[in-house]
């Protein structure tokens, strides 16, 4: 252990930290030569996807320096860096990384002794962690392309007859006129590959299946848009994900061996087992709520609460569900985003830890985890018998039965929004609408887009948030304040992030026309059952 | 054995078959399971290409079908199973009481007129557009023009309670709520098979609106509107406001070259309808516009493509190259707003009209199934009859001695529709000439 030479990165600010550093070097302070600065003009630039995509190139520490409080140059950049690093700790515990591995540090350009003496004690400490887990394991190869042949036929692409009816049923495209599911498919039959692979127009696609849903011909354009981004991706190229790529960092670092997580801390209180003790037993597959709370946490999010409702529900209804210490990312977003390495190696790791704990039957609340894992494992795991169901099938089938009776009135007229991988995906429209209409006092209104029709949330795959997606939300909320209701729910953690997103900034025009409060159909369950956390 | 044929579905092609064969001499029975025959074609308004207007067409045909003395016409009949082989079938014909003695009813439509339910009862042989009585007669130009009494509404029949004023209204004593269904048998020599179509339901295609928007209608609704004998005279109007609408979208293919709904084939006639019915929104109101949206405009008969033209030049008429993606509804107007990509100049773009008309896919007719296996037929992927050979032998099926016409083989037009029913006509009387013997005329047996 004693022997090991960390390795760091330390972000620092121009006016500051950097400057600091650097006096300590013309004034000759000896300190560790572990380190390597990347100049940033201000700490306040730096995003947890820096800080993460660090230690998944192998990184056995970050550091973070900035001006003092109050001294920053642009006001309050260092005030935002440290709530930053406050909270790319927290995932980093979740990860497993351990949280003492990052840190920040006020630093002034005249005090290279403390830049050097903490660089010192980072050092220090760093050596005695021992090394970065993920240093040793190996990075998900560039993913191998099917073939442009063996993706026309298997989406159906051939049988195109130009109509148009994708691009005019798309949310995108009416915002977008660069964008167009017929242009891209007919570009491929025209052989003209290299402008779809290449062009900005693949990564904008939300792959909600609005235009699989209505085309005649079946050509199952988001599967085409997948499978080309895989081929992009052997190119080298990417699309423009959000936040940086915050969120890939951790799905990859996932995909990879030697990651002890600490991902079970949040559970006091709530009964979960750890391995199948009957046949019979659930699993919970908890899905990346607990790290979205962390990522998502400046606007307002809150899906640790659908977890922890999702548990407490399921422990009124009498099931103590199998919960895994190890369990991974399901893998949707890299598949979807064309890294299907990694989506493989994330599904051969869950599944594994899946099989080794004795379970085959599996309750999912997240819409994306539950396609993934009921529709895109069978066809990479060897043997997947595993039954998956979405949450609301199971309290909707308790319900039909007789079975789940509601303590507390709500009280609320409610519009609910179908997530595309739910409805569309999976069909399940009816589920979530009998478990609300079951739920005392609710009164539920549709709005103009429902069931099959219904408008995606305007982001998948955290790729391409803008302009676009903004106005796709604030169209969506719009109808659903039309309704006149005063709750939306929704079922998909993803999809109350991004609402509540476009909430969360500027709006146009007048804010009451949008304004709508947005909950998880796990809370409203939770609440008329009187379990789980106050939310 | 017998040279009698029985024909199946009183439209337009199986009265042609029966003409056609009637005059050669032989006996025909002519099956209809409505109460009058005509088929489609008696409620359309006008047909492409001439623009003639078709009942004036059809309403002579079906009289003299009717009154030939070779031609036996059972209506409110259905075939409920069959026996034998060419030149000798024996078929068993449920004939379902109409309550009204067909030869006492004059048609004069008293009964009509004051029974309990007059204007209660959604009319569907006007699409729900206008009202009928338990006791009606479905259209002006039915043949036989003789009233019936709908079992299933009417209060004596259903509930058994009525004040019965049809009867008392009745001076010539037709109504009889003691008849009862009979089922006959009857001996022909072959059989022909034209039951026809029906058209799609487009509720499903739920982003089109059908159902949940008042001025979205689909092509046969839009018949009935704009026919002179229709529920409004012959006056287009919105379903919302009774407004006239002065922009008409068209959308073509709803449920037809779609492989979801199951009808992935392609219609054959609508690009021609729905340009007549445009043309015939304008000849109304010159200051109506019109825009069809199609997938790719099938105008292959003769005279079809100079109908497109004359369309275009003449009529006004806007052919945009677009299958639609959404109809949306201004909650304030009622108007609608049709988005559609432009695939010729690209973009997305919206259309805002005051009337959608779906241009449905013919589909197979309910019962199509069933009436296959009493005969012994097949039926096609698409659930059509299934000729042997479609190309040489389009209207012979397995069974020798059973063939098929019209649109129950496929969508087609009236001008096929009539080929196929003197074509199968012909091929009924050669089999009954080659397996069968002169049997004495038994005129009227079925009655």
């Amino acid at each position: 252990m004693a022997s090991i030479e960390p390795e760091i990165v330390a972000f620092t600010c121009n006016w500051c930290a950097y400057a600091g550093a650097d006096y300590a070097g013309v004034s000759r302070i000896q300190y560790p030569s572990n380190v390597r600065i990347i100049r940033v003009m201000c700490s306040g630039r730096v995003e947890p996807s820096f800080i993460l995509k660090a230690f998944e190139e192998g990184a056995d520490g970050v550091l973070v320096g900035g001006c003092h409080e109050a001294d920053c140059h642009y006001i309050s950049g260092n005030l935002k860096a440290r709530d930053r690093v406050e909270s790319t700790k927290e995932l980093l515990a979740l990860l497993g990384l351990g949280s003492e591995r990052l840190r920040i540090k006020w630093v002034n350009a005249n005090e290279g002794e403390a830049f050097a003496s903490e660089m010192d004690d980072f050092v220090k400490v760093l050596s005695k962690l021992g090394p970065n887990p993920l240093k040793k394991s190996r990075k998900s190869a560039p993913p191998t392309f099917p073939g442009f042949e063996q993706i026309m036929k298997s989406t159906n692409a051939y049988l195109c007859v130009e109509c148009g009816k994708c691009t005019a049923s798309c949310p995108v495209a009416r915002r977008d006129e660069d964008f167009s599911p017929r242009a891209i498919v007919e570009e491929s039959l025209e052989k003209r590959r290299t402008e779809t692979e290449t062009g900005r127009q693949l990564w904008e696609c939300l792959t909600c299946r609005t235009c699989e849903q209505r085309c005649p011909y079946n050509v199952r354009f988001s599967d085409f848009i997948r499978d080309s981004r895989v081929e992009a991706r052997t190119l080298g190229l990417d699309g423009n994900p959000t936040q940086s790529g915050q969120m890939y960092s951790w799905m990859r670092m996932m995909a990879r061996d030697g990651l002890k997580q600490d991902r079970l801390s949040w559970l006091n209180g709530l009964k979960v087992k750890h391995k199948a003790t009957a046949k019979n037993d659930v699993m919970f597959f908890v899905g990346c709520l607990p790290h979205f709370d962390i990522s998502h946490r400046h606007i307002g999010s809150n899906t640790l609460d659908i977890a922890k409702n999702s548990i407490a529900i399921l422990n009124a209804i009498g099931i103590t569900p199998v919960v895994l210490p190890d369990e991974r990312c399901c893998g949707h977003d890299v598949l979807y985003s064309g890294d299907t390495r990694s989506f493989e190696a994330l599904a051969k790791k869950n599944a594994e830890a899946i099989r080794d704990a004795g379970v085959n039957r599996i309750v999912v609340s997240c819409p994306e985890g539950y396609q993934t894992l009921g529709q895109a494992y069978p066809a990479v795991i060897k043997g997947w018998n595993v039954k998956v169901m979405h949450l609301s099938e199971l309290l909707a089938a308790r319900i039909e039965a007789g079975k789940l009776m509601f303590k507390k009135d709500i009280n609320m007229k409610v519009t609910y929004h179908d997530p595309c991988r739910l409805g569309r995906y999976m069909g399940v429209y009816s589920e979530p609408r009998k478990v609300l209409q079951a739920l005392p006092g609710v009164e539920l209104v549709e709005m103009e887009h429902h069931g099959p029709d219904a408008v995606c949330c305007g982001v998948s795959s955290w790729m391409s948030c803008g302009a676009t997606a903004k106005s796709i939300q604030l169209s969506r909320l719009s109808e659903a304040r039309a309704t006149g209701a005063n709750l939306l729910v929704t079922c998909c953690p993803k999809c109350q992030i991004h609402l509540r997103c476009a909430l969360s900034g500027k709006v146009p025009g007048e804010r009451e026309d949008f304004e709508i409060a947005i909950e998880d159909l796990t809370s409203l369950v939770a609440k008329s059952l009187d379990v789980g956390g106050d939310n | 054995m017998s040279d009698s044929v029985l024909i199946i579905g009183g439209g337009v092609c199986g009265i042609q078959a029966a003409l056609d064969l009637a005059d050669k001499g032989h006996h025909v029975y002519l099956v209809e399971k409505e109460p009058s025959i005509g088929g489609r074609m008696a409620l359309l308004d006008k047909v492409f290409p001439t623009n003639d207007c078709s009942i004036c067409i059809l309403a002579p045909k079906m009289i003299t079908c009717f009154n030939h003395p070779n031609v036996d016409v059972l209506t409110c009949s259905e075939v409920v199973a069959v026996k034998g082989k060419v030149g000798d079938f024996k078929a068993r014909v449920r004939r379902k009481a109409r309550y009204v003695d067909e030869d006492k009813c004059t048609g004069c439509g008293s009964c009509m007129e004051e029974c309990v339910l007059a204007g209660k009862i959604p009319d569907e042989w006007n699409e729900g557009f206008g009202t009928r009585s338990a006791a009606y007669i479905p259209f002006m130009q039915a043949v036989p023009r003789v009233a019936i009494i709908d079992s299933e509404r009417c209060l004596l029949l259903a509930k058994d309670k009525c004040k019965k004023k049809c009867v008392d209204a009745c001076q010539r004593g037709a109504i009889d709520f003691e008849q009862k269904d009979v089922v006959e048998t009857i001996d022909v020599g072959a059989i022909i098979v034209a039951t026809g179509l029906t058209i799609y339901d487009p509720t499903e295609v739920t982003e089109y609106g059908y159902g949940r928007f008042d001025n979205v209608i689909h092509s046969m609704e839009y018949e009935r509107l704009i026919n002179a004998s229709g529920p409004t005279g012959g006056h287009l109007k919105r379903r919302s406001d009774g407004e006239r609408p002065k922009r008409i979208a068209y959308i073509q293919c709803v449920g037809a070259r779609d492989v979801r709904s199951g009808h992935p084939y392609c219609c054959s006639v609508c690009c021609m309808y729905a340009t007549k019915d445009a043309m015939l929104a304008y000849m109304h109101h010159d200051d109506t516009k019109n825009y069809i949206l199609y997938t790719d405009l099938r105008a292959f008969g003769r005279g079809f493509d100079e109908y497109i033209k004359r369309g275009k030049e003449e009529y006004g008429i806007e052919y945009i190259r677009a299958r639609p993606g959404e109809v949306a509804e201004d909650p304030e107007t009622n108007n609608l707003c049709v988005w559609y990509d432009d695939t010729e100049s690209g973009g997305v773009k919206k259309l805002e009209v005051d009337m959608v008309v779906l241009s449905v896919a013919f589909v197979p007719p309910p019962g199509l199934k069933e009436l296959a296996s009493v005969l012994g037929i097949n039926i096609d992927e698409y659930d059509f009859f299934k000729a042997i050979d479609d190309m040489l032998a389009p209207m012979d099926t397995d069974v020798p001695g059973i063939y098929i016409a019209g649109a129950c083989t496929r969508p087609m037009d009236v001008t096929d529709a009539v080929t196929q029913g003197g074509g199968a006509a012909d091929r009924a009387a050669r089999a009954i000439k080659e397996h069968g013997r002169k049997s004495p005329a038994n005129a009227g047996a079925g009655r």
